[in-house]
Parts: C-alpha cells; structure tokens; sequence
C-alpha cells in the first residue's frame, strides 16, 4: 500500500516538475532521513508490526524511494537498504501517508518557490526539534546535524513555523514533549514497543490492524485536538496537510497515556486514525489530475500566506508589555521633566517654545489668556487616559498597579525638577566657597549685570522743557525704546492672571491688581515715549524741495512724534501702539497726526513736480507702508467717531494745513476722504442735531473752497498711469457732500479728467477700461450721474 | 541726550539696534561692502539684510604691464544672511547730500 502510494507521487512530481533537479531534491528531502533511519531496532518490527505488515512493506521502500534517485539507482543497493530497515523505518515510512503527502506537498511548494523566490529565513532552531520527531526520533543526534547541513526548504520552515506557533499557547506542554522526545525515545525502545505489543496482544489481532497505519498518526491528531483546541486556523490546515510535524508529541504521549490507560488510549485511537487519516491519502489517490492540481495548488497558496504571516509576525512580541512600560515611563518622565523644567522659569519659558505663534494669537486671534496653563495639566491628562486604556485593553489585572506606579514616579519627576531649580548652590559645610549648578536650561551666570528697568521708567523726568532736538539718533533711540516698552506690555499682556472673580481668592485678586498696575505704569511710561505730547513748534517754512524720508529729521526741528512717524518702523509702531492706548490718547495721537498733516513725511512732497511721471521709489514704499500701517488703525479709530469729533479734525485741516498742498497727495486725499465719508455716515444715519450739520457745512464749504483751485491736479499722473482710485474716491466722497452748486463747480473742476479717461479707456483692454469706468463712475454716481451718459 | 539715549543703548551693541529697519552700510572682509535694510542681527553681528547692494572690489595685476587693475563688481540681493565673523564695521549710510 504504501509503496504503491509513493510511487504515484514520486511520478506526479516527476511529471509536474521536469525542470527542477528531481535527484537532488530527493536527497535533500529525504537522502538524511533515510540514513539515520537505517541503524534503528529493526528487530522488534515483528513484534510490533507483525510479520504480515512487514513482509507487505519490504519491497515497497526500496522499489519506490529508489527509483527516483536518479541516475545512482542501483537494484542491489536498493535491495540492501530495503531490506536492512524492515519495519521500524516502516513504522514512520511505511506508515506513510506523512510521506505520501509530503512529496506532493513538497511539489506544491516547488511552484511556490518558483513563482516567488523568497530565500529561507532563519525561524528560530529552538523548535525545530519538535517537528520530525516521528521521522527522526530514531536518530535524533543525527537530524539536527543534517538539517543543519543543508539549507532549510520552505516546507521544513513551514512545518517549524506551524510548530512554532502551535507551540505558542501550549507552551508548558509542547516543549517538553519536544525536548524529551528524543532522549526519551532513544534510550528506551523497547518499553515503546512492549506497550504496544502488550497492548495489542490484549486486544487481539484486530489492534494490529489499524495501528500501524493510524497508530503513531491518530495519537498525534487526537492530541493535537486535545492539546490546542484555541487554536482554530492553524489546525485545519494541519488536516489538510496532515503531515508529521505534530507528532513529535505523538509517540511519546501515546506511551505514557496509553501505559497509564491502555484501553482506552487504544480504543479511542484507532477510529479515529482510520477516518482522519485515510482522508487524505485516500483523497489524494482518488483525485483525478485536475483536482489533484488544484489540491497542490491549495496548499501552495497556503504555504505562501503563512510565509508571508511569518515575515509580518517575525518580530511581534519582541517587547515585553514590561518593555513597553518601561519605555512610556521614560518618555513621560523626560516629558515632564521638560514641563517641570518651563515651570521652574516662568512663563517666558513656555514663550520661547512658540513665541511667534503666541505673538501672532495676541495680535490676531481671539487672547489665549494662560498660554502656558494646559501644559501644566498635560502631563497629568496624558496619564489618565493612558492609565484608563492601559487598565482596560492590555492589563487586565496587574495593569492598575503598573500604572499607578508608574503615575507615582512621574509625581515624583515633577517634584525633583520643581525642587531642583531652589538650591542652585550648595554650599558644603566647612568649604570656603560654594558649588553652584548649572544645567541647559539654567546656565550658571558668569556675569551678573543689574539691569536697571529704564524701558519703564517714568518719562516724568524726560519731558524736559524746551524742546528736544529730534536728531537722527534721538528717534531712533526713541523708537527704540518705545519698542521695548511695548514689547514688555506685550508680554505682560500674556501673562496675564486670570480675572478675578467674585468670590476668588484674595491672593488671585491681589496678584491681578498688581498686573493691571504693571500695565497701567507701562501704558504711560510708552505714552510719554511717543512724545505726542511734547508742544508743537511753530509752523516752519515747507521747503518745496523733495527730501526722503531719512533726511526729514536731520536737520530741521520738527515735532519728535512726527520724526518717528518718519522711520518705517514708527509707521509700523502705529497699530501696535494703538491697540494700547485708550480712547484719549488715540483722539490725541490722530489730532497730532492731522495737524502734521502737511509735513508727514509721505505727504510732504508726495506730489509730482511738472514733467515727472513717478516717484522716487522710497518715498513711494513709505507711503505704500503708511497705508498699509498707520491708515487702518485711524480709519478705524474715525470709524467709531461722532460728527462733532470729524468737525473738528477737518476744520483744524482747514485751519492749520496746507490743503492746497495735501490734496495732490495720496495720503492727504486719504484723509480728508476718511472724514467726509464719516461724515455723510452720519448724516444718513440722521442722528445729527441741526447745530451740528450747520457747522458740517460750514466746515466742508471751507474745505470745497480750499479744495477747488487744486481741482484740475488732483490727479498724480497721467491718465494712463491709472493709481488715481483714491482720486475718484475723494471726489465722490466730496461730490456726496456738496450742495447741488458745489456739484456742478466739481464737475466743472474734474471734466477734463473725465472725459480724458473715459476716451483713453476705449482704447485700453477690456478689463482695465472697465476698472477705468468703475473708477471714474464712483464720483459720477456720487452726483447723480454715470459714465454711461457720457457715450 | 545722553540720558535719551540711556534707555536704549547699554552696550556698543545697541546703537545697531538703533537702525534695526534701517538701511546700513556694512563692510566685510575681502574687499566686499553691502549696503542694505538691516532686519535683524545677533551678538555675532550675523545679519539678515534686505534689499542688499553687493559691492565687491578685486584688484588684478596684469600679467605683461604689471598694473593694477581694479574692479568693482555690483550686484544687488533681495534678502541676504551675512555671517557675522566677515563683519569689519557697520555703519548707517554714508551720507550722500
């Protein structure tokens, strides 16, 4: 029988694989095994087999295994062989289907090696003992040597995978019978064999049958039954395969149980052995070609995955869940030591992390008022939730310890590195000097310079009589100063305590009355810095040649505000400042600047003389920057402001600035086209008292008649240029204004303009034409009229 | 003055603060001058200038009259990094008018 079933294979495989070295896959497969079967207790075979099992399986061996070996295929060394292992190497041989399947098998995992080459990887030789035990327990010293020897074939590392991860949950039990199997099996043959025959003399000539084809395979099946029922897979690809290695613990289970319980061991193996395994010798012998195919082609498939499975999980549970703890721990102690750390130093530390994002959250986005107070609770967060999923998923039990433990020592981090920064020197008892410590984050200083805190000072004594010679140096020490105390406003302004509230503690109100005194002493120390205050000096002579904007203070006097206004960073001071100054001072400052209107560096002599076309590129950026800086925070400032308030202004414009002069200018137009907007927004609104509109126009009939003569150079360049927006916007705000004859002056004033532009669009591209007209039609609009009448 | 200017300047240091956004004039070693806005600068004198004119001065020797040529290379930057161990001395602008 066996015989026969290995020479169907041995052909199919030829068959199927015609290119691989038929010889030499032979050998390795099974050139070894043959080997060291040959010097095993042949001469209990009888006993144990009987002679009828024996004399059916003699020649079988040596036929089949032989014929196959290629071109060293030699009758008489076949005969020899056959002969001089009769039965015990039938035992595991002959009792074949582990065989039988293997070599098909082994087929099925050539095309796997073929289609994808994966080289052998080293699995782990501790389990490899286990599973050959049935094939190499007569002599296991040999096995290891040989399997050493040769490269491992993927099917032997799949058998040790299997092995492997069968071994995995019944670990108490696998390896032992792994580890004894051979020193248990070795020495003592005949006591397997005497149970055996004694048993099988008990139960008859009925036993002898089915043991020899199930005995050894049926144990191993009913064991593995029994030993790994978790395991749900795994084991059925191991019917499938129905190959030896699970049986290892076979024999060796057999003889112990069976020895301890002789009926029942026997009774109970031997069915099943008959039905599992004949299934699939059976199967294989009856399958036709096609199936038989698809069958291997199964198993190859199989085999794939879990070479694959293997690579995925090679390294799984390399760490211990100990490991993995210990790992955290170190990471939050670091953690919060880093935390401990920004603690010890104040909130500047925490400042320093992401000093541009909170810069930028302070000024743009709603105020994060405790920037640093969510990392405080960071840590402590993390660990909860940690804590809560640790305990729930990975330790069901023992985990809450682990946990807490580990939660105290991090309190215990903390406390050290709260503790650390209180004695930075230590000061040994009887030593003349003393150790100071130092580490990253507190380096020891090697100078210990008093800084004198002269960025807040009181401008009390500053604002010396007379008036200060606003020289180049001067502003920009200014302006210097005023950025630190702005900066240090900004700061303090994060730094803010909570406010307090009702029922808060006294210690919380009193340090948050101390901050607001901090603040209120840096709001007047940075007002006084800017020097609005300082009197304003006679009206000089407008010196019409153009200056740029660095030598606007070098010489002359001017009004020390206006001289920083000059530098582009007094422009960019602007919205900073003003978001700390209060509703006076901001009335203040505008009233500063609109008095100065004619003499702000970007208005000065921000128009074009005959014959030029542009100008000079820096004054061009200043006033670009002047725009962009200083106009929205007064716009917005005169957005919120009464028609009393724009009164006022404009009639100090009128009054004390050269209108004549401003409105040629960009900024100048800006302004005045600023409050008159205002002020029609209020006259909509109609919230105006008569006395107040009156005095409006009053007011505006003294702009329009300053305004006017300069009607036809209003506009900065040629009208080709375009840039003259603010132009049209101006005259629309002015047109709104005006009664129906000032209307008509300005229309009179500007025709040639409107007229200009609109011919010169016709000939522009469609899109700048029509930018052009929109333009043109915001004053045409504003006094009833449009672009289109004009054809 | 002296005590305006207290506030501000402490240290040799401080008067480049003074003309932080300002345009400076900066003179490096191996013939080069850069004249541009100074936008930031630290204790080494590294500075980030923007909107730099570099001037570089190389002098050849002709090789049969054994004069000295020199050459003066302008190019301009937009936005530059100087590494401060170049720096000889940096000044506001040479006043032109």
């Amino acid at each position: 029988m066996a015989f026969f079933v290995n020479d169907v294979f041995a052909n199919l495989s030829s068959n199927r694989n015609l290119n691989e070295d038929e010889a030499l896959d032979f050998e390795e497969t099974y050139d070894g095994l043959g080997d060291n079967l040959e010097e095993d207790d042949d001469d209990l075979n009888a006993a144990t087999f009987g002679e009828a099992a024996l004399a059916g399986l003699k020649p079988g061996p040596g036929a089949s295994n032989f014929d196959f070996s290629g071109p060293s295929n030699q009758p008489r060394n076949g005969q020899q062989r056959g002969q001089e292992q009769p039965a015990a190497r039938a035992a595991p041989r002959a009792v074949s289907p582990p065989k039988a399947v293997a070599h098909p098998v082994r087929t099925g995992y050539e095309k796997y090696k073929q289609a994808d080459p994966l080289p052998n990887l080293g699995v782990p030789l501790r389990v490899s003992p286990s599973p050959f035990p049935v094939r190499s327990a007569p002599a296991p010293q040999a096995e290891p040597s040989s399997r050493a020897r040769k490269m491992m074939s993927l099917e032997e590392v799949e058998e040790s995978m299997r092995a492997r991860k069968a071994a995995t949950p019944t670990a108490s039990s696998v390896p032992t019978a792994s580890s004894m199997a051979p020193s248990h099996l070795q020495p003592m043959p005949p006591t397997f064999s005497d149970q055996h025959s004694a048993q099988h003399v008990g139960t008859g000539a009925q036993a002898l049958e089915p043991f020899p084809f199930g005995g050894v395979h049926v144990q191993p099946r009913y064991a593995q039954n029994q030993g790994f029922p978790p395991q749900g897979p795994p084991r059925d690809d191991i019917h499938h395969y129905n190959q030896p290695p699970y049986e290892p613990p076979g024999p060796m289970q057999f003889s112990a149980q069976q020895s301890q319980l002789p009926g029942h061991g026997r009774l109970q193996g031997p069915p099943h052995g008959s039905m599992q395994n004949g299934q699939l010798p059976g199967q294989l012998l009856n399958l036709s070609d096609a199936e038989r195919a698809a069958y291997l082609e199964g198993e190859a498939n199989r085999a794939k995955r879990h070479h694959k499975m293997m690579l995925l999980t090679r390294f799984d549970g390399l760490m211990t869940p100990q490991d993995k703890n210990f790992i955290t721990r170190i990471q939050l102690q670091s953690l919060l030591t880093a935390t401990g750390g920004l603690e010890e130093q104040g909130p500047e530390a925490a400042l320093a992390e992401d000093f541009y994002y909170q810069v930028y959250l302070q000024i743009r986005g709603p105020p994060r008022q405790y920037p640093h107070q969510p990392l405080n609770h960071f840590a402590q967060t993390y660990l909860h939730q940690t804590a809560g999923r640790a305990a729930n998923r990975r330790y069901p039990r023992g985990g809450d310890n682990l946990v807490r433990r580990m939660e105290q020592q991090v309190q215990r981090a903390v406390e050290a590195a709260r503790l650390k920064p209180k004695n930075k020197q230590l000061i040994v008892e009887g030593s003349l000097g003393k150790i100071s410590f130092s580490n990253a984050k507190t380096p020891k200083p090697l100078l210990n310079i008093k800084r004198t805190d002269g960025e807040i000072r009181p401008s009390g004594s500053k604002a010396k009589a007379g008036n200060v010679l606003a020289d180049r140096r001067t502003v920009l020490s200014d302006l210097e100063t005023i950025y630190g105390t702005l900066m240090a406003m900004e700061d303090l302004e994060r730094q803010a305590p909570p406010p307090p509230r009702e029922g808060g503690s006294a210690d919380e109100i009193e340090s948050h009355m101390r901050w607001r005194a901090r603040i209120q002493e840096c709001s007047e120390a940075l007002w006084s810095q800017l020097k609005v205050l300082e009197p304003i000096m006679p009206k000089y002579v407008i010196v019409a040649s153009r200056k740029l904007s660095a030598d606007l203070c070098s010489s002359q006097t001017r009004h020390p505000f206006i001289s920083i206004l000059a530098h582009a960073k007094g422009k960019k001071l602007i919205p900073r400042v003003f978001r700390q100054l209060d509703e006076q001072q901001r009335l203040t400052t505008l009233t500063m600047i609109v008095v100065h209107l004619d003499v702000l560096d970007v208005t000065r002599s921000a128009y074009l003389h005959a014959g030029e076309v542009s100008l000079p590129k820096d004054l061009n950026d200043s006033i670009e920057l002047f725009d962009l800086a200083v106009m929205p925070s007064l716009f917005m400032f005169v957005d919120d402001s009464a028609l009393g308030l724009i009164i006022g202004l404009l009639s100090l414009i009128v009054d004390r600035v050269n209108v004549p002069a401003i409105v040629r200018t960009k900024i100048g137009v800006k302004f005045l086209t600023i409050f008159i907007s205002r002020a029609e927004v209020i006259k909509s609104a109609g919230h105006t008292s008569e006395d107040e509109w009156s005095q409006w126009t009053e007011t505006y009939d003294r702009l329009f008649d300053n305004v006017e003569p300069q009607l036809p150079f209003l506009f900065p360049n040629p009208i080709n240029a375009g840039e003259d927006v603010h132009v049209w916007q101006f005259l629309a705000s002015m047109g709104s204004a005006a009664n129906p004859e000032q209307q008509q002056r300005l229309v009179i004033g500007v025709k040639d303009r409107v007229m200009d532009t609109v011919s010169a669009a016709k000939n522009l591209p469609e899109e700048i034409s029509r930018s052009r007209l929109a333009d043109v039609n915001l004053f045409m609009k504003a006094i009833g009229l449009d672009v289109d009448l004009l054809g | 003055m002296a005590s305006e200017e207290e506030s501000a300047v402490k240290e040799p240091l401080d008067l480049i603060r003074l003309s932080l956004d300002e345009r400076i004039y900066v003179k490096l070693r191996s013939d080069r001058e850069l004249r541009g806005k100074l936008h930031a600068y630290d204790q080494h004198l590294n500075m980030i200038l923007g909107d730099v004119e570099e001037i570089v001065t190389t002098v050849e020797i002709d090789d049969e009259t054994y004069e000295e040529i020199v050459r003066t290379t302008r190019r301009t930057v937009p936005f530059l990094f100087v590494r401060g161990d170049g720096v000889i001395l940096v000044s506001p602008p040479l006043r032109t008018a």
